[in-house]
């Protein structure tokens, strides 16, 4: 996604839920289906209704978006919409419930909407088979009640969220990383948006990715479910929704912690002064000193094997953990994880030049940051890491 | 110096070899944040912007309140108060 700046016009926000005489009805099939949630009554057969006549977009087929899609369908929401682009991928399935193994390389929508229809066929599934954009945002969010974010990256994360404070709707929000999930509904004005909680994205160098890091399979589920239950219960018109408070989870310690969340009056989204500025996307924070420093320079995947064979090969160092290293690994390469860089950069003292690499590229450029705050001066990362090694260099290097 | 707890988010947890939860000394949210950047300073470039400010991309929470509708950085801590490190995760 560019950070380029794109417009489009601000949406009317919609009205209040429906009345009662107005739903659509449940047919006899449809009794028998949804008797569990009949039975409650905080449901019933008026809520039953009701989730039949919503319509919930979930932005991101992946971790997050497989549990929710699942349980709002078997819900009897009445439109499921998905936003993706993507293919299933053999290493999607520790956690993308969604998919089998006869899926991997079909498109996630495609292979999503077999599914769905499998578990509810009454679910009207609508795929858009596409990058959400500042282009495209309010058009297909304007079509929904309700927006469940399972995204992979800020800047869709500020973008769902921009739309969403545009159009008024709520923004149930799930994110995980490692063992750590974070759930909230954000729904400006009655409460927070995403960006009175955090302004700014990080820098890539401070960004944490799952890609990179990890992230415990059954964590996605969990916290998508919670996205889910959020969903449902705004649909229903009941209960007490997660605004204005964020849930903390950590699954390894398993305590779960909830912080309040105010609204930021001079936040640049969704204050009244700003409410209903045009949307656009943005880019990673980058630090000025950052862009400006010209210390910090990238190798990339084709230079690297030239230097390599060259008369005088830089020193390779790989920040990645032990396990990572044991997958595979650049020949020559010395393990140093990044964790243990400051303590261990002496070893780095004789080389004339030196290569840091991990897997995609971010943690390599926060360790060449840090060996440069030491005074190292001949230090590069490897643009694209490991994946870019194999797609450019060598296909031959198990990936994972 | 009062000591606070400082409650570790997963980024950072490699650097406290896994501890959700660490002490720190400093009588306000700055000084106590910082005492914990000492630590490594890939923690310092996670908290902190070149400038020296708290990067806008993670929120702190002193005893569950968000430190940016108290003082910020100069809010002061007392011993045995509790800070969150809420950062911005993407993951999905």
């Amino acid at each position: 996604m560019s950070g380029r700046k794109q417009r489009a016009a601000p949406r009317t926000p919609r009205s209040g839920p429906l009345p009662a005489e107005t739903l659509p009805g449940l047919s006899e099939s449809e009794l028998r289906r949804y008797s569990r949630h009949l039975l409650l009554p905080e449901v019933g057969a008026e809520g039953q209704r009701r989730l039949k006549h919503g319509k919930a977009l979930i932005v991101g087929a992946g971790g997050l978006g497989s549990p929710s899609s699942l349980y709002l369908a078997a819900a009897g929401v009445g439109v499921v919409g998905l936003v993706d682009f993507d293919r299933v991928a053999e290493s999607n399935l520790q956690r993308q419930v969604l998919y089998g193994t006869s899926d991997v390389g079909r498109p996630k929508l495609e292979a999503a909407e077999d599914r769905l229809k499998d578990l509810n066929p009454g679910v009207r599934v609508v795929r858009h088979d596409a990058e959400l954009t500042a282009t495209n945002a309010l058009d297909i969010v304007a079509q929904y009640d309700v927006v469940l974010d399972g995204t992979d990256n800020y800047p869709a994360r500020y973008l769902v969220n921009d739309a969403c404070v545009v159009l008024g709707k709520p923004d149930v929000f799930g994110s995980v990383y490692r063992f750590e999930g974070q759930v909230s509904v954000f729904h400006a004005p009655q409460g927070p948006c995403y960006r009175c909680l955090f302004p700014e994205p990080p820098p890539p160098e401070a960004a944490p990715s799952c890609a990179e890091a990890g992230v415990l399979g059954v964590l996605p589920g969990l916290v998508g479910m919670i996205q889910a239950t959020e969903a449902v219960k705004i649909l229903l018109g009941k209960g007490t929704p997660l605004v204005g408070r964020l849930l903390l989870i950590d699954s390894l310690e398993m305590r779960f912690k909830e912080l309040t969340i105010e609204r930021d009056k001079s936040c640049l989204r969704c204050s009244r002064r700003h409410r209903q500025d045009p949307i656009e996307v943005v880019a990673a924070a980058c630090d000025p000193a950052d862009s400006a420093s010209p210390l910090l320079t990238e190798i990339t995947a084709v230079e690297l094997h030239r230097e390599l064979a060259g008369p005088s090969p830089p020193l390779l160092v790989d920040v990645r953990d032990p396990a990572e290293f044991a997958i595979n690994r650049l020949p020559g390469a010395v393990l140093i994880p990044l964790r243990d860089l400051g303590e261990r950069s002496g070893e780095l003292r004789d080389a004339t030049s030196v290569v840091v690499y991990c897997k995609m590229g971010g943690r390599s450029a926060r360790a060449t940051r840090l060996l440069l705050d030491l005074g190292f001066r001949r230090v590069r990362t490897l643009r694209g890491g490991l994946e870019e090694w194999a797609e450019r260099v060598d296909p031959s290097i198990p990936r994972y | 110096m009062p000591v606070s707890e400082i409650q570790v988010p997963s980024p950072l947890r490699a650097v406290t070899k896994g501890a959700s939860s660490v002490k720190a000394l400093g009588g306000t949210v700055g000084l106590a944040l910082r005492d914990f950047a000492r630590s490594d300073g890939s923690v310092n470039a996670f908290l902190f912007n070149p400038e020296g400010r708290l990067r806008r991309s993670v929120a702190v929470f002193l005893n569950g309140v968000d430190v940016r509708n108290l003082d910020g950085e100069e809010t002061v801590v007392r011993e045995g108060d509790i800070l969150s490190i809420v950062p911005a995760l993407a993951g999905g």
